[in-house]
């Protein structure tokens, strides 16, 4: 109970809550790359695909391939983080108020989980 | 608490659909252009000059200029390519005595040296006792290795052999040596 009282500052606020929201502004305003994938050999690089759920950048013998459709998916997915997070920040600071429970939800692992599972399956 | 609910879910929907939406306006609602990967390939091109022969550890050295036109940083790995005389005989085997690495825009000289047959040693004496010079023609290809991928090129070369180009070397079997060719 006491525990439970210190996280939740004794019923009004949600410290996990507010902490998990603050990495899933961090996770979503990053740029840098989940995954990358480099072909080449003797040290110089044929292709380079650069990956994030938020990011894309893929390169063949030094020259970008552009998909234009992945900057707005990537925008896409970047807002919905970041609406998570928000909600999740707001539904935890007020973790007392009866309107805050909706606002909490796992909705922000919810990109991140499919593109890890995109990413298994398609490697 | 429905109400909150109903607006978090509508915010995500609009979230989510909003930037997929606006990218469809864009492009005037014709999918086909925005999954369609855009991608120009590098260019790959160079220049070959014949520069001049040079007689050297017994072989004829042909020292061509070259020149990377492209866009990406080039090793020029290797020849394998064949010498012929005016009427088609074999002369011997011309191959790269040494790689080299060509960035873009850049000028490298590279020596190929060319092995003369036993039997092309007489033909080539002969040839140069009756004329002043005759003319060269290698046939074959060029590996390059452009960002750790390689390739390989067709090589066509044509340059005039000369007694004066001979003049002063000492080729392996001896038969063109001395300051006459």
């Amino acid at each position: 109970m006491r525990v439970v009282d210190l996280l939740s500052l004794k019923g009004r606020a949600n410290l996990m809550g507010i902490l998990g929201s603050l990495l899933l502004y961090y996770v979503a305003l990053s740029d840098r790359p989940w995954w990358i994938l480099r072909g080449g050999s003797t040290g110089e690089r044929l292709f380079e695909i650069a990956v994030s759920p938020f990011a894309f950048s893929a390169e063949l013998l030094g020259k970008p391939i552009i998909v234009p459709i992945i900057p707005y998916l990537n925008l896409a997915a970047r807002l919905s983080v970041l609406l998570a997070a928000s909600t999740t920040l707001i539904g935890s600071i007020f973790a007392g108020k009866k309107w805050s429970g909706p606002l909490l939800s796992l909705r922000g692992l919810t990109v991140p989980l499919v593109f890890l599972l995109g990413i298994i399956a398609g490697t | 608490m429905a109400k909150v609910g109903a607006i978090v879910l509508a915010l995500s929907v609009a979230v989510t659909l909003a930037p997929i939406v606006y990218a469809l306006n864009q492009y005037g609602w014709d999918i086909r252009p925005l999954v369609t990967p855009v991608y120009s390939p590098p260019k790959i091109d160079y220049t070959m000059r014949f520069k001049g022969v040079e007689i050297e550890g017994g072989h004829i050295h042909i020292i061509i200029t070259i020149t990377n036109l492209g866009e990406l940083r080039t090793w020029f790995m290797g020849v394998n390519a064949t010498a012929f005389g005016l009427n088609g005989e074999v002369l011997g085997r011309v191959v790269l005595t040494h790689s080299l690495v060509i960035d873009p825009g850049s000028l490298g000289v590279l020596r190929l040296r060319l092995e003369l047959d036993h039997k092309a040693i007489g033909a080539l004496a002969t040839h140069l006792m009756r004329s002043e010079a005759m003319q060269v023609y290698v046939k074959g290809s060029i590996t390059v290795n452009v960002l750790g991928s390689e390739a390989t090129a067709p090589l066509t070369l044509s340059f005039p052999l000369s007694r004066k180009d001979l003049a002063g070397g000492t080729l392996t079997v001896g038969i063109l040596g001395g300051p006459e060719g």
